[in-house]
């Protein structure tokens, strides 16, 4: 069994109301240990819905959603927050303590862990995110936007989860700050084989970085492989009003011109290579 | 928990009810209120009860919106009915130990609770038809006249638009602030006081910064397009009253004199 999994996944929003709504309907979806997982999508297509249902924050209206085999809306046992760790989008605004180090162990302090413990969660997840000692005793609100979004995942990374879900990580960011939370968030992965998914409506984002990419389309999984697969239908991500990324958009205009390119092209070192390899 | 706040929501809809200007509906609800403290005996309430159920079935308000609403007071109207029942003095139907109850109280008790019943229904059905900021400017446009004596009646409305207009985001935004502690494995829900107490601390503290950081925007927002208070300024939908508003009105009045006449003719 997978590690993680829904089956028939389906959520309504206000049943019975004027106002219902289906968010996501039928899903299913598995995630395997230290998969890295890219899900794409319009606003609105229920990408973050889905995700809130992933560690149980939201219950299904419909269907099951399993963690190592358990289904996680039976089982009474609340720790499986702390193995699948969600940061939401604009984490910053979850900030409350006092100092940085604080906000960081609130999630360790909830698992119940040792005061020890706690201090060795934080300085452990502030490496992942770069904050040295020094940001750790600041006040969160004397942060900068990038410095503050990246406290904010630590203190989703102290409760070191098996599956990390960020909702947007870079969203609002300038490109510096966006390139440096991408590699923090890896950097975790990396250190511990952690299954990581990654929503995001940017697929420079994720281009480099994911090896399987899921598109989500008025509530149903509507793509979902290899991110050279999902890519090279540039013209079914344009009519959902997705655009691929600019290196598979290139490759491809170059193709239609009859410059012979391989169809997996979608980022721009391989374009470089691949260019670099034509002989003309 | 969020979702059960449905006191004096508006319930989008397109009916005649809907449709009457704010300054009517508000007038209405007024004279209803009145009408429903004058009527006396089963005949009057009975006529105010008519009322109450035709304006509903011409605004088409699901029953079950209409009950939802009526629960969060329902322990209050409870407590009107114990408090009738057993603290009237008149002619004894029952008694147990030191409790005994009347006649007159169970009668007083009956009356009581339709009466707050059908208060607070029938004032549900202004806020129900009518979006807030429909309210707001019937009630500036009511208010109109004390601005003769300097009171700023137009910036009271604007407050007033401010916070109905805020109410959904902030709701929202608490949804969201709960579910991100949530997943770092906050619990709002057990615990005794105290401990519930503190645990709401990671919620307060993120909603106030950004309460704040929202009235910060929003001013600058709207000095940025030259807002300067009340003086002068024009509005873009302007109320104009129909034929069915005074119909409505007349109605009104109607029913008034009719519950007046009651009280004289049926004492």
């Amino acid at each position: 069994m997978s590690l993680l999994q829904t089956e028939k996944l389906t959520h309504k929003y206000s049943p019975g109301t004027p106002f219902e709504r289906v968010a996501i309907a039928d899903i299913d979806f598995t995630a395997e240990k230290g998969e890295c997982i890219g899900i794409i999508g319009h606003t609105g297509s229920g990408k973050s819905t889905f995700i809130q249902h992933l560690n149980g924050l939201l219950k299904p209206t419909a269907g099951r959603v399993y963690y190592d085999g358990i289904d996680i809306n039976e089982t009474k046992d609340t720790k499986i927050r702390f193995k699948v760790g969600l940061v939401f989008q604009y984490p910053e605004y979850q900030l409350f303590e006092a100092t940085v180090f604080d906000d960081i162990a609130f999630g360790p302090k909830n698992m119940g862990l040792s005061e020890d413990e706690v201090k060795e969660r934080v300085h452990e997840a502030a490496g992942f995110s770069r904050l040295s000692d020094e940001f750790l005793q600041k006040s969160p609100f004397e942060l900068s936007g990038g410095q503050k979004r990246r406290a904010a995942i630590a203190g989703v990374i102290a409760m070191m989860p098996e599956v990390l879900i960020l909702d947007e990580p870079a969203a609002g960011l300038d490109p510096g700050g966006r390139a440096e939370i991408i590699e923090n968030i890896l950097a975790y992965k990396e250190a511990v084989n952690a299954t990581l998914i990654m929503v995001t409506h940017s697929m420079e984002d994720i281009a480099n970085t994911v090896d399987r990419v899921i598109l989500f389309e008025d509530g149903a999984i509507a793509m979902d492989g290899a991110p050279k697969d999902v890519f090279s239908q540039g013209d079914r991500l344009t009519a959902m009003g997705l655009a691929a990324p600019k290196a598979a958009m290139v490759a491809g205009r170059l193709r239609q011109m009859g410059i012979p390119l391989r169809n997996d092209i979608y980022t721009m070192p391989q374009l470089r290579a691949a260019l670099n390899h034509l002989k003309i | 928990m969020l979702k059960n706040i449905t006191l004096g929501q508006y319930f989008p809809g397109d009916t005649v009810v809907h449709r009457l200007d704010p300054r009517v509906k508000l007038v209405l609800t007024l004279v209803y209120i009145v009408a429903l403290f004058t009527a006396q005996g089963v005949v009057g309430y009975a006529l105010m009860f008519t009322v109450l159920v035709t304006c509903f079935a011409l605004s088409r308000i699901p029953v079950k919106t209409v009950l939802r609403g009526v629960r969060p007071i329902l322990i209050i109207i409870i407590f009107t009915a114990v408090l009738n029942i057993f603290f009237t003095q008149g002619t004894v139907v029952f008694e147990f130990w030191i409790i005994s109850v009347t006649r007159e109280g169970l009668y007083a008790a009956a009356f009581m609770v339709t009466r707050l019943f059908m208060l607070i229904t029938g004032t549900f059905l202004l806020t129900y038809t009518t979006s807030p900021i429909a309210l707001t400017d019937g009630l500036e446009l009511l208010l109109n006249p004390l601005k003769k004596i300097h009171l700023p009646i137009h910036e009271l409305a604007m407050m007033m638009s401010i916070a109905l207009r805020f109410i959904p985001t902030l709701i929202e935004e608490t949804g969201k602030i709960m579910q991100a502690q949530k997943a770092r494995g906050a619990d709002f829900e057990s615990g005794g006081l105290i401990k519930r107490a503190r645990a709401i601390l990671p919620l307060i503290i993120p909603l106030f910064i950004s309460a704040f950081r929202r009235a910060d925007e929003l001013a600058i927002a709207m000095e940025s397009r030259c807002y300067h208070g009340g003086e002068g300024r024009t509005r873009m939908r302007v109320l104009k009253t129909h034929f069915r508003d005074y119909m409505a009105l007349f109605g009104g009045a109607i029913i008034l004199a009719a519950v007046i006449m009651l009280r004289r003719v049926l004492p």
